[in-house]
């Protein structure tokens, strides 16, 4: 799997506090990549690095498969599209002058700009001034200043950020068709995990700037099973086979809530209830929201 | 860096920046064509007079109008959030040079308007007296190299505290102080900078009779240390400002 983003034992220090303690990023190309963390875990410090905003006190930055370093940084970076923390725009200026001096700025032919204010639904705003627009209009402006060029590599900090519900299932859209609509890799941070589920393929979790855990998001999700409803016609009968094998069944809306098990373990369950006669119906599993994944990572720490 | 330059003036557009380098020279235009003595007769020390209130009208004007200038031509970074941007697209340096050069220009516009507005008045109100040309062109060298000073100065301000208003501030009690700095043993104006426009004058009042209201002035000769510390001053508040900009983290 080819990368293009990767990092080598990237850190930053400042004074005594590590903001970034030795992070091994691996963005495979052609993917969503969702860096997720909370507030003050150090994805923007990362996201910065990797823009060379800011100079990693120890490590290196691996970007489209060349060591970024001072006389390379423009070259690199004019392949690739970034939107850090709050959306850029000059507010005495309308969208379509601010996308003009980013264009030029650039090197872009400016017959691209109505191609990327077509994609973030910006043409009919185009000529207003940048003050004028709500923070929504900011932030899709930003992203479209982003993708001006076709970018081989989007670099998005928090782009949902004070969006209304609308905009971000808008922007969530946006970013997860990114990948087959321009082929570009996406590297998108956010600290609300729950939206990360719908963008994402790929995840890294930040924590006081550490690493947790960096994978398919699949493979976060099989490696932190959730529990189980079982539900059947009569609770009772299944309730002491259950105690039996040391599972203390909860009844919720009328199923049976089991603990996370093992493929075998359930599989042998569930033939028990069966076999005593308790009429099983069905079996749902439930997936861990990445909320709770976070969750007991950053409290145990025991993943990767 | 042409790239550089061309992003600047896109994003002076609508800054209305222009309107105020017209407009400094217009209200000095306006002051001094007021307080100027009027038809060819009235002294024949005429032409001398107005170039001697141009640097007091300079010393109260240009501290303030260099930090509006200043202000503007960053503040309108941090207020777009456009440094973190600007910096993925093109080198601090280039940013900088960008700056510097805009700025410089129109520094470099207002001192010669005002220059050009002050022979015009003379014109126009018929004096016959003849300045010598490199008496003119050291005032126009002096009101350059203090405006560029100042100019520089409010920049790095600017950019090290991020608010406009402290440079702001600096630029009107600056300009105060160098007000009041003329009128204090001429020593005490060398260690105010924004008040330079003053003690670096080539033209000075000679005479003054309260009771017939006549004033006579002169020309004195060049101040070229002075002048030389000025011009030091503004390479040097150019170096710091290329190193805050170089430094500051985004």
């Amino acid at each position: 799997m080819q990368t293009v983003i990767e990092t080598k034992s990237l850190c930053k220090t400042y004074g005594r506090q590590k903001a970034v303690d030795h992070v091994e990023l691996h963005v495979p190309q052609g993917s969503v990549y969702g860096f997720i963390g909370p507030n003050g875990a150090g994805k923007s410090t990362t996201m910065k690095m990797l823009l060379g905003l800011i100079h990693p006190t120890e490590g290196q930055v691996f970007l489209l498969g060349q060591e970024m370093t001072e006389r390379n940084r423009l070259a690199l970076l004019r392949q690739t599209g970034s939107l850090i923390e709050t959306p850029s725009g000059y507010l005495h200026l309308t969208g379509q002058e601010n996308l003009q001096v980013v264009a030029d700025l650039k090197g872009v032919p400016r017959r691209d700009i109505a191609r990327v204010l077509e994609i973030v639904d910006l043409t009919a705003d185009r000529n207003r001034k940048v003050g004028q627009y709500s923070l929504g209009m900011k932030q899709r402006l930003g992203i479209a200043m982003a993708l001006l060029g076709s970018p081989k590599l989007l670099i998005l900090d928090e782009p949902t950020n004070g969006l209304d519900p609308a905009g971000i299932q808008e922007m969530r859209d946006l970013i997860a068709n990114m990948p087959a609509a321009t082929g570009a890799t996406v590297l998108i941070s956010s600290h609300l995990l729950g939206e990360m589920e719908q963008m994402v393929g790929f995840v890294g979790i930040l924590h006081q700037g550490q690493l947790l855990f960096e994978g398919s998001l699949r493979e976060l999700q099989r490696h932190s099973r959730g529990s189980f409803s079982l539900r059947v016609l009569q609770p009772q009968k299944a309730a002491p086979v259950l105690k039996g094998r040391g599972i203390a069944p909860r009844l919720e809306k009328g199923a049976l809530t089991l603990p996370p098990l093992r493929d075998e373990e359930l599989a042998g369950l569930v033939r028990a209830v069966a076999e005593s006669g308790a009429g099983v119906v069905g079996l749902t599993a439930h997936s861990k929201s990445l909320e709770e994944i976070f969750l007991s990572l950053t409290q145990t720490q025991e993943v990767k | 860096m042409p790239r550089s330059l061309h992003a600047e003036f896109q994003k002076a557009w609508r800054r209305h920046d222009l309107l105020i380098c017209l407009l400094l020279p217009v209200i000095v235009l306006l002051w001094s064509g007021y307080s100027a003595p009027d038809g060819a007769g009235s002294t024949v020390n005429a032409f001398s007079a107005l170039f001697y209130s141009a640097p007091v009208m300079n010393a109260i004007l240009m501290p303030v109008g260099m930090a509006v200038l200043a202000n503007r031509l960053w503040d309108v970074e941090i207020k777009g959030s456009f440094p973190k941007l600007l910096y993925t697209l093109q080198s601090r340096g280039s940013l900088f040079a960008a700056k510097a050069a805009l700025g410089f220009g129109e520094v470099f516009l207002i001192a010669a308007l005002e220059t050009a507005c002050i022979l015009a008045v003379g014109r126009w109100k018929g004096y016959t007296e003849v300045i010598p040309p490199v008496h003119i062109l050291y005032f126009f060298v002096c009101t350059l190299a203090v405006c560029t000073m100042l100019f520089f100065s409010e920049l790095l301000l600017s950019v090290l505290l991020t608010n406009p208003l402290p440079a702001l501030c600096v630029g009107v009690v600056g300009a105060l102080v160098g007000l009041f700095s003329a009128f204090m043993p001429p020593v005490v104006s060398l260690f105010v900078p924004w008040g330079y426009f003053i003690p670096l004058s080539s033209f000075v009042l000679v005479s003054w009779d309260a009771d017939a209201r006549i004033a006579v002035y002169g020309m004195r000769d060049f101040r070229w240390l002075l002048l030389f510390w000025a011009i030091l001053l503004a390479a040097g508040f150019f170096l710091f400002t290329w190193r805050a900009i170089r430094q500051k983290e985004v």
